[in-house]
């Protein structure tokens, strides 16, 4: 296949996407008809898309796919230039895609008659291509509309069920962060187009940009794209949005929305700003720290909804993401390529393999509300045997993002630990001692992280599927429909795939590692590195994975054999869970959600400051308790020590100003246009 | 690996003598741990009502991913071609597995002490992973290793084995036992001998399994302790790795861990169990080690 079919099949899948829009749209009589339409058309599109360009990534990943459209406004021209980087985030946006929508033909079923499912199946499409347009744009311009694009529908797509209050305040939240995000980007992209004189990507001069400039882009960028990809302290849209959109929304969502952001960062890096200090690498490597451990600290103690632990918990993998892209940014400063290699298979790894496990998990989440009705995770409980089949695909998502080997959290980990490592030991010998001890902290950091993010899922899974349940919403629980558990099932074989031939993954990011830093860093010839530095035939670099996953089931195999031959001999009983000798165990006499986590909270309470409430209404004597009472809150540390002072202020300005200037006299406002007037008069006479 | 399976439950057996030793007892026999996991393997199983596969499935996984792990770290220095050329890393995610199956396990059966224990247990995992992960960098990103590799650790440290009581090495391995000691549920840390519901942890955990089940669990952590135990000794105190026959290595390496376990023992003899709410502080002295070793190889040279 040429480049210019290529270019013939990526239209087409676009405008299947839009076809499925509209055809979505057009038959808003027929709820489940549209339903049935938008979702066939969207897994149709992204089937044809994967291949497409899993093609382009293997066998032509020296060419550019070009697509050009001239229009009549100046400076904008609408060119898509899909090169390896573009076309690994359209992998995995089309992969999340064709499961989600898999899952949505039953999920999005409990909402017909409800409300309007043709627009949701319209705006499903939309969202869609609108972040494959997103990662195929060419210019900042074109790049900046289709990023407003996925921020406006993904709104609409939130806002979802808008008659709950809850869902209007997410939804304030999101439009507000999302704007704040935008604004930067915005005024970053006219700094870049004022020094450079060119929105393209390709032909921006890297050397035009006087380094201040470039600091002041960089931080810009970091703030706006940060926004969408929440990292910590903007980060306080996700925790409300996630849970109150529909999980195939959320999937899409965490799975691959926030990943624009990852792509915009690389994208920048390598196109459009210089090298930079090392100090880039350093801040995006503490933020992306910091994100991960209050990411996951909050994951556990503050909440028992599971789609807000799973929020708080992408807020963490972005942070992982982050962590070692500042590492990239450090190697890219210092000039050296194997580390660059490294950091950028690893970013790319743990970005594909966090959009295949969290959109399983959100899956899972959306399949918990769909059979048990609650997203509480105090009223879950025992659903192991009612969805025996969906809780084990949860279940392998749950290790996989726990970084289990086998799958695939555990290679992307992996890798960022190596490159950290590799880090070390190359900046230990120049005596960069500042560099070393920060890249030690790191370290010390995500492995507090990797360890917390195990307990957060033993929390997950074993509050939600294990034990007693514990209302009687999840005693009804049915297994959901055949089409959710089949996507359920591909994303967990995905992770399983993906967690024991990683070797495959890693061709792909291999393309685009090449075509990235050969075509930015032609100071030094890549091939004329020996094959052995690089990372992917590197044997003391990687780790047989197939290798564990068969000493694993060989293993088993022998123990099971064991356990045969004892199994003749004894018996098992089977009896109720021991009670102390007391009466029945019931379902309240559990762990509860609140209570597992409770160590964590107490451990880092200047992070929670946990308030806890005990009524106690006393009987006939003091220790005669009728009723008790146990409330637990903690406090939202940013929103409260950042953002409420922040509006607070605003709101006592606006005030001021409103006594002041705005006193709602004509007169007043009559003599401002004038004295304004003046001043403009007089300035343009100075200057002119 | 198949020598790791078979020892492991002798060194707890040392402990405990050497604990009784200490109180001027006489103690049970070395060999008691392997007749009390034929006893086990022996009786009939209670399996509680509430239960899943995953309770019935965890005590293997433990089991597995120890031995695993045992695996990916050789006894000596000349059986090193069958650590299946992984990684320190693999070995610490292998303990990851079994413990979240045994968590998960524990929460199964729906007891209050189940959770507390699972609770507990990932708790004080949490707090000594970063100390565990800084020594493993601390060792692997020597500019001369590179690497987390086993294959080439091993390499570097037979190569270096005359300078075995150095600074770092030292650090290291009081940083390590550290995180041995908790990891697998020792005294400062938790206590493997009581079944009081309010100090419990891993026993909480356990605390609904009998028969087999309880003796695979038992058997994986004997073999995980043991893990440990060969890290500090192979790669902390290189000394004799370079042996040349493989009996004498294999000599060296019993005598290595026999003076550890009697490290441990007295170490449990002279102190007493911690509050769970104290143990942030444990971890912290292990980290702090464990970054005065970073420190001394990568800074201050």
């Amino acid at each position: 296949m040429m480049s210019n079919q290529i270019a013939v099949f990526f239209i087409v899948c676009v405008i299947l996407y839009v076809i499925g829009a509209l055809t979505s749209l057009a038959s808003f009589a027929s709820p489940k008809w549209s339903n049935r339409l938008s979702n066939t058309f969207a897994l149709l599109a992204s089937s044809l898309l994967t291949f497409l360009m899993i093609y382009k990534l293997v066998y032509s990943r020296d060419i550019s796919i070009n697509l050009n459209f001239n229009t009549n406004i100046p400076f904008f021209t609408v060119k898509f230039n899909i090169d390896n980087l573009s076309a690994f985030f359209i992998l995995i946006i089309s992969i999340v895609a064709i499961i989600v929508s898999l899952f949505s033909y039953t999920y999005m079923s409990h909402y017909i008659s409800k409300k309007n499912i043709s627009i949701f199946g319209c705006l499903y499409n939309l969202f869609i291509v609108s972040m494959v347009l997103l990662v195929s744009s060419s210019n900042l311009l074109l790049f900046l509309v289709f990023w407003e694009l996925m921020s406006l529908i993904s709104f609409f797509l939130v806002i979802f069920e808008h008659g709950k209050e809850e869902v209007q305040k997410a939804g304030r939240i999101y439009i507000i962060m999302t704007y704040t995000g935008t604004a930067c980007i915005t005024a970053a992209f006219v700094l870049i187009a004022a020094y450079t004189g060119s929105f393209n990507f390709t032909s921006i001069n890297l050397q035009s940009i006087p380094q201040g400039a470039a600091n002041f882009i960089f931080i810009l960028l970091l703030i706006g794209l940060g926004t969408k990809a929440g990292i910590i302290p903007v980060h306080i849209w996700l925790p409300y949005a996630h849970p109150v959109a529909p999980s195939n929304i959320s999937a899409l969502m965490s799975g691959v929305m926030i990943k624009m952001a990852v792509y915009g960062l690389i994208r920048f890096i390598f196109n459009v700003l210089p090298a930079g200090d090392l100090w880039w690498g350093v801040l995006v490597l503490c933020i992306g720290i910091v994100s991960a451990l209050i990411g996951i600290a909050y994951s556990i103690a503050s909440t028992t909804n599971i789609k807000r632990l799973l929020a708080y918990s992408s807020i963490e993998n972005i942070g992982i993401i982050l962590a070692a892209l500042g590492i990239m940014l450090i190697a890219r400063a210092s000039n050296n390529l194997f580390l660059l290699s490294l950091s950028l298979t690893a970013v790319l790894l743990h970005t594909l393999n966090h959009a295949v496990f969290k959109s399983l998990l959100f899956m899972g989440a959306g399949a918990i509300q769909y059979s048990a009705h609650t997203k509480n995770m105090e009223k879950l409980g025992g659903l192991i045997k009612k969805m025996p089949l969906a809780s084990v695909f949860i279940f392998i998502g749950c290790l996989s993002i726990s970084a289990v080997p086998p799958f695939n959290g555990f290679i992307s980990e992996y890798m960022i630990f190596r490159t950290i490592i590799s880090s070390i030991s190359y900046f230990a010998p120049l005596q960069s001692f500042l560099l070393v001890v920060i890249l030690m902290v790191a370290a010390a950091a995500l492995a507090l992280t990797g360890a917390l993010v195990a307990f957060c899922f033993v929390k997950f899974f074993g509050i939600c599927f294990l034990g007693m349940t514990r209302s009687k919403e999840a005693e009804n629980a049915k297994e959901p429909g055949k089409p959710m558990i089949m996507a359920l099932a591909s994303a967990a074989v995905l992770c399983l795939l993906l967690g024991i031939f990683p070797n495959y993954a890693i061709k792909l990011i291999d393309s685009v590692g090449s075509q990235l830093i050969y075509i930015k860093l032609l100071t030094t010839n890549w091939s004329l590195l020996p094959s052995e530095y690089y990372p992917a035939n590197n044997s003391r670099l990687s780790i047989p994975s197939g290798l564990i996953a068969l000493l694993l089931v060989v293993l088993g195999a022998i123990v099971l054999l064991v356990v045969m031959a004892l199994r003749k001999r004894t018996f098992v009983q089977r009896y109720n869970t021991w009670d102390c000798g007391y009466t029945k165990l019931n379902s309240k006499m559990q762990y509860s959600a609140t209570g597992f986590s409770k160590s964590l909270r107490i451990i880092f309470r200047g992070l929670f400051k946990p308030v806890r409430d005990l009524e106690i209404t006393e009987g006939i004597a003091p220790y005669h308790i009728k009723a008790g009472r146990y409330t637990t809150s903690t406090v939202k540390f940013f929103e409260k020590y950042l953002y409420q002072p922040f509006v607070k202020s605003i709101i006592y300005f606006s005030r001021k100003i409103r006594f002041t200037i705005q006193t709602g006299s004509i007169h007043a406002y009559l003599m401002y246009f004038f004295g304004i007037m003046v001043l403009m008069l007089l300035y343009y006479s100075f200057t002119a | 690996m198949f020598f790791i399976l078979l020892i492991s439950p002798l060194f707890t057996g040392v402990i405990r003598k050497i604990k009784s030793k200490i109180q001027h007892k006489i103690g049970a026999s070395v060999f008691q741990p392997y007749y009390d996991l034929i006893k086990l393997l022996k009786k009939d199983l209670v399996v509680s009502n509430t239960s899943s596969w995953i309770y019935n499935v965890a005590p293997y996984v433990y089991f597995i991913t120890s031995l695993a792990a045992a695996m990916c770290l050789p006894v000596v220095y000349q059986l090193r071609g069958f650590s299946l050329y992984t990684d320190l890393l693999v070995i610490v995610y292998f303990f990851v597995a079994g413990r979240i199956f045994m968590a998960l396990a524990g929460l199964d059966t729906g007891s209050t002490f189940g959770g507390m224990g699972s609770s507990r247990e990932l708790l004080i995992s949490a707090l000594v992973e970063p100390a565990l992960f800084l020594i493993i960098i601390t060792v692997g990103a020597n500019p001369e290793i590179a690497s987390t590799s086993v294959f080439s650790i091993y390499d570097y440290v037979v190569e270096n084995s005359s300078n075995t009581f150095s600074t770092i090495n030292i650090l290291l391995f009081a940083a390590m036992l550290m995180v041995m000691i908790a990891e697998s549920s020792r005294i400062p840390v938790d206590d493997p001998s009581t079944h009081l519901e309010l100090t419990m942890v891993h026993e909480a955990m356990t605390l609904e399994y009998s028969g087999r089940h309880l003796a695979f669990i038992e058997m994986g952590t004997y073999i995980k302790q043991l893990v440990f135990m060969t890290f500090m000794a192979n790669i902390l105190i290189p000394l004799g790795l370079n042996a040349e026959s493989l009996i004498v290595g294999l000599g060296i390496y019993l005598l290595k861990i026999v003076v550890i376990t009697i490290l441990v023992g007295v170490i449990e003899i002279n102190t007493v169990k911690f509050r769970l709410f104290s143990l942030p502080n444990y971890a912290v002295i292990a980290l702090i080690i464990a970054v005065l070793g970073f420190l001394t190889r990568f800074v201050l040279r």
